[in-house]
């Protein structure tokens, strides 16, 4: 198969699998199978963003809970104090968290010691402060303006469901362009080895700061959408610290650096809490926190990359060379 | 000029940061020993600091202890769980990337046992004479900041004799300058990370407690340290024990100059503010070790 034909069948495949899931809702789902698809996007967007920072670079980010937060935040703050419409709060909260991404970076990605710990750190760190200045100025949440059902959308639950899963296809479409393209290898390259990288003329910063900016650009926007969605902003439930592990724990789950990874992982994950959830958060909490040490210690590789090993494995041999 | 503070209260300011920032000093200690010589940076260390105040809030509540008599229950139990997590690190070779994870993955399911054994609920321990407060002049001090204070100068001197003098201490420096090497010569690294693992959950023991006398607290109380003891640590420079407590008063006073200049609540931000000048001035930290 050649690389041509290969991005035509991926290209294809995307946009009859994005047309079912577009007409799905009007196929008369329930409300509940709306709502958890939705969540679904969600999660699978912060866990490919995630994945295009993390998994492809090298570079571990603790951030996400602090983009999600001041992407929702953003988006609440100019739809209820600047009466923007809600539309357009989702391009500024994907703004708002890049360039927060981008002075972060600019700090971080200039060392040259000890640079993924610091890195790593410094958005643990940014987590909580951006949470403090947050509670500090809006401690009480904020309640959105509504949005107003549209033709073609009967209801303002599609309406959400349009625009996550348009968001969820954008990024996993990213993720796959940046995996085939220069862009990626240079990530890659940053990611094996960055002394040998630069020594062949990759502008490590450079490639660094885009993956960090597309990634939170992308956190960004699926807190705006989660905001929307749920209306009311409140500072407990945006920066909440599921939304920096989970993300992690799907990506390790379904395969770090390979862009199959993430989405498996996030609806495989999703999945089981809607399964486990029930209702008592804490004990989910000690569930997921327990899980995502087992899955550190006994398949550091994920379920995608076990999976095509034991492919090669039993494929037959006259097969295998291209 | 009104909207200047007056000299008492900058000295007031002054001093309060001296005492809280001796205590930063004292919760970063266990925090960089660990990264400075085992290579693990330990994220559990916070919700752990905050179940040794459960334990003193439990042991001055239920049976009426003095909060130092705590200390006999959480020191050993501690030192056992830092062992035990130091021989799963060993066991399976946890590197510094992992070990961020799995810790923080630990720091989610503490955190979360914490909240299902004593609830959201916030907790205030009547600490006694610890709660109170004596003025020198017009300068108010607090007993219990003055003492953790003179217990964290008290562990910087212990460990510093403990580094310098006995044949553990060559063993600890050679090991956090080069693993390798020190095996070479016959350093036992396991043996060696156990005892550091043990030690450093002890400090975060006794910085727990303070925690129990110092705040009101829930849970979530190890969140508002974060920032700071990132800061404190790598602004000390990584596994210097003395780095950490001198950088944790520069903290102190900053944040209490802060917060007299401004307004309390403000004050996590200057330690992210430290954090991104000594990153972007001398990542390295203000000394070696």
């Amino acid at each position: 198969m050649t690389a041509a034909r290969h991005t035509l069948y991926t290209v294809l495949s995307i946009i009859v699998v994005t047309l079912i899931l577009l007409i799905l809702p009007y196929l008369g789902i329930s409300a509940f199978m709306i709502s958890f698809l939705l969540s679904v996007y969600i999660w699978v967007t912060l866990a490919v963003s995630w994945n295009i920072l993390s998994g492809y670079t090298g570079y571990f980010s603790f951030g996400h809970t602090a983009f999600f937060g001041s992407g929702a935040f953003a988006s609440a703050v100019t739809d209820y104090y600047f009466n923007v419409p809600y539309f357009m709060t989702i391009p500024i909260a994907g703004a708002v968290t890049a360039g927060m991404a981008a002075g972060l970076g600019i700090v971080t990605f200039r060392l040259r010691r000890l640079r993924g710990q610091f890195f790593a750190l410094t958005t643990v760190v940014l987590t909580f402060v951006s949470s403090i200045v947050v509670i500090n100025n809006w401690g009480d949440g904020i309640v959105m303006h509504s949005v107003k059902a549209f033709w073609p959308f009967i209801s303002i639950p599609h309406i959400f469901y349009t625009l996550a899963l348009l968001l969820c296809v954008a990024s996993i479409s990213i993720s796959i362009a940046v995996y085939r393209s220069k862009l990626g290898l240079n990530f890659f390259a940053i990611r094996d080895d960055e002394e040998a990288a630069e020594a062949i003329g990759i502008n490590s910063f450079k490639n660094k700061m885009i993956a960090f900016c597309i990634s939170s650009m992308l956190v960004g926007f699926a807190g705006a959408v989660f905001a929307g969605w749920v209306k009311y902003v409140w500072p407990e439930t945006v920066f909440n610290l599921n939304y920096s592990l989970f993300p992690i724990l799907m990506t390790i789950l379904g395969g770090m650096g390979t862009w199959v990874g993430p989405i498996l992982g996030g609806v495989i994950l999703t999945t089981i809490f809607q399964i486990v959830a029930g209702g008592e958060a804490i004990l989910n909490n000690i569930i997921l926190g327990s899980l995502l040490v087992v899955v550190m210690i006994l398949l550091p590789q994920g379920i995608y990359n076990l999976a095509l090993t034991g492919y090669r494995r039993i494929r037959p041999l006259s097969r295998q060379t291209p | 000029m009104s909207w200047m503070p007056s000299t008492t209260a900058i000295m007031q300011s002054l001093l309060t940061g001296t005492l809280v920032g001796g205590y930063y000093g004292l919760f970063a200690l266990g925090f960089t020993l660990s990264w400075g010589i085992l290579d693990i940076i330990n994220m559990s260390y916070f919700p752990f600091a905050v179940l040794a105040a459960y334990i003193t809030y439990t042991t001055i509540t239920i049976l009426g202890f003095d909060p130092f008599f705590s200390l006999i229950f959480s020191i050993p139990s501690f030192f056992i769980m830092g062992v035990l997590m130091q021989i799963f690190f060993n066991r399976f070779k946890i590197d510094i990337f992992r070990s961020l994870i799995i810790t923080f993955a630990l720091f989610i399911v503490v955190e979360n046992t914490l909240s299902y054994i004593w609830t959201a609920d916030v907790r205030r321990a009547p600490v006694g004479f610890l709660g109170g407060s004596f003025f020198i002049d017009t300068i108010y001090i607090p007993i219990g900041e003055l003492i953790a204070f003179f217990v964290g100068i008290l562990i910087v001197l212990g460990n510093l004799i403990i580094l310098r003098r006995t044949k553990l201490g060559l063993a600890l420096r050679a090991v956090a300058e080069n693993r390798e090497a020190s095996a070479m010569w016959g350093v036992n690294y396991s043996r060696t990370a156990l005892i550091v693992g043990g030690l450093s959950m002890c400090y975060v023991a006794i910085a727990g407690m303070f925690i129990a006398v110092f705040y009101p607290f829930t849970p979530t109380q190890g969140h508002v340290f974060i920032g700071r003891i990132f800061a404190v640590t790598i602004f000390g420079g990584l596994g210097s024990v003395t780095g950490a407590f001198i950088a944790g008063i520069i903290l102190g006073v900053a944040e209490s100059v802060a917060a007299t200049l401004f307004s309390p609540s403000w004050s996590p931000l200057v330690a992210f503010l430290l954090l991104m000048v000594i990153l972007v001035v001398k990542p390295t930290g203000m000394t070696q070790r």
